[in-house]
């Protein structure tokens, strides 16, 4: 198995994207015999009603006939009526885990807004809630371009892991898929990761790495929770395999390391 | 397909890295051997055959001459550490015209550089750059212009005359026999960059830096050609390899990016 926790389908409304339907996933995971990848409607982010991304990814798999097998994750807008209801019918119908896009769903997840009661943010929590009761794994993604060059309608902001931490902690069981967090910002939540070991980083986490040197240099994540992902389709994938190919971790182990957050594949 | 197999390319043909930095010990006095030591042993992971650098002194608005002269020194010495592979460019401030074209002089002529590298103290295209374009000309010199058009409030900010594409095209413009790199296209607005620099023959760019969105390189080549594009990592080896690696362009082109074919003059001159 070599499963990829980060990829994408959809259009993205500020480039032109390639490759950004299951069958173009595909053509990228065959070259490296990449045989699992993870996978969101980024439409989700965009449309109102987020789970009208989800519905358009259940059909693209319906009729998807390729080799690459997909994990889809619904992404969830808890600030949206219904969406408790949308989320578990995704479950049902085949989706294995919730993705929450904050930055972009208009909510934040600062903590004395999180477990308020009276807060529509509370929402986020109660994700967290019915990914436990579920036992299915939840995905963050911290940016999708690069901050200097991102549209002025884009979000400037950067989710960093550190403001993950409350939602997590108060979920001990959920795996999180913590993918895109940029070079500084890895932190508490990697320290998490040191205890709960289902708290999983992917390679385009440069904190991972010094500076992109191919090496591993930051010690605050377990190998364990090391997982390949590439950002595909807005990034090429060859420099997340040179990363673990170069970097002295354990490549294989990498490659494997995303399965861990799925009870069931 | 596995990546090292994918990798043989730039351990199999001759590569050149355009736009490298051997920082110094932040007093721009001494060389940090060992980070200069580590960089050569990624470049020797990835292939780089030769290194070209410089020290670009981002840390003093109105960098004074007896910084930027000591700032070449360090280069120097990496150059020295590394003999037959490593390059240097000079760098100089703008503002002290006489001292900046004096140092440049001194370091081709002295120190046997083969560039000049600016950094963001003013656009590319402010009547400043005159003197020390003229100079590169005179010497027949490239000029690697650090650019980025950043969409971001911190970087306008924080490198308010920050060269990008436009700047660029004004610049080559007004010296057609000048030899102009466009710094790591590939950070920021990609895209209006590279669309900005088209049509001028004479401004060419490198690949470096830590982004890494697909499809940067094959827009490149379709927009300038991979005559015009320069391999070059700014300290970002896995990034710059891999979107180098994952274009999908043709070999010749990757090739041509990897060797600098249009620039093999500036280091032949040397003797090399």
């Amino acid at each position: 198995m070599f499963i990829d926790i980060n990829t994408y389908v959809g259009h993205w409304p500020f480039r032109n994207l390639e490759y950004n339907t299951l069958s173009g996933l595909d053509t990228l995971a065959r070259e490296y015999d990449i045989t699992h990848m993870v996978v969101a409607n980024i439409n989700g982010l965009f449309y109102k009603d987020a789970n009208a991304a989800n519905l358009e990814l259940l059909k693209e798999l319906e009729e998807y006939d390729g080799k690459t097998k997909f994990i889809p994750m619904a992404i969830v807008n808890p600030a949206y009526p219904g969406w408790e209801r949308d989320a578990r019918e995704m479950i049902a119908r085949g989706f294995c885990g919730f993705e929450l896009a904050p930055l972009y769903h208009g909510y934040s997840l600062a903590p004395e807004m999180l477990f308020d009661e009276y807060s529509p943010v509370h929402r986020a929590g109660k994700v967290m809630e019915l990914a436990s009761e579920l036992g299915v794994p939840v995905r963050v993604c911290a940016s999708f371009e690069n901050f200097r060059g991102r549209s002025d309608l884009d979000t400037p902001k950067n989710i960093s892991a550190n403001d993950y931490v409350a939602l997590i902690s108060k979920y001990e069981d959920v795996p999180l898929l913590a993918t895109g967090f940029s070079m500084f910002a890895a932190g508490k939540l990697g320290e998490l990761a040191k205890s709960r070991k289902n708290i999983f980083f992917d390679t385009t986490t440069t904190a991972l790495f010094d500076s992109n040197l191919c090496r591993r240099a930051v010690g605050n994540v377990p190998e364990e929770c090391i997982c390949f992902g590439s950002l595909s389709p807005f990034n090429y994938m060859e420099t997340n395999l040179l990363r673990i190919e170069l970097s002295g971790l354990d490549a294989e182990k990498i490659k494997q390391n995303g399965k861990k957050a799925f009870k069931n594949l | 397909m596995n990546i090292k197999e994918k990798l043989k390319i730039m351990h199999d043909n001759p590569v050149v890295a355009w736009h490298e930095h051997f920082w110094s010990t932040g007093d721009f006095k001494t060389l940090n051997t060992a980070a200069a030591d580590d960089m050569m042993r990624v470049f020797d992971l990835i292939g780089v055959d030769k290194v070209v650098t410089s020290l670009p002194v981002n840390t003093i608005k109105r960098c004074p001459p007896e910084v930027f002269v000591s700032a070449n020194n360090v280069t120097y010495e990496a150059v020295k550490r590394f003999p037959g592979r490593v390059y240097g460019m000079a760098y100089a401030h703008p503002g002290y015209a006489k001292e900046a074209v004096a140092e440049i002089e001194r370091c081709v002529k002295e120190l046997g550089f083969v560039g000049v590298k600016l950094y963001y103290d003013y656009f590319m295209d402010d009547p400043v750059y005159a003197p020390i374009i003229e100079k590169c000309i005179e010497l027949d010199i490239p000029i690697l212009q650090h650019s980025m058009h950043f969409m971001d409030a911190p970087n306008k900010v924080r490198q308010p005359l920050a060269t990008d594409g436009v700047h660029m095209a004004n610049a080559a413009k007004r010296y057609p026999e000048a030899t102009f790199v466009m710094g790591h296209f590939t950070i920021a607005e990609w895209q209006y960059s590279l669309k900005a620099i088209a049509d001028c023959p004479n401004v060419y760019t490198d690949m470096s830096g830590s982004v890494y969105d697909r499809p940067q390189m094959e827009e490149a080549v379709r927009v300038l050609g991979a005559d015009r594009i320069l391999f070059g990592t700014d300290n970002s080896p896995s990034a710059c390899a891999g979107k180098l690696l994952g274009a999908r362009i043709s070999d010749e082109d990757k090739k041509t990016i990897l060797r600098g074919t249009a620039f093999e003059r500036f280091l032949k001159r040397k003797g090399e």
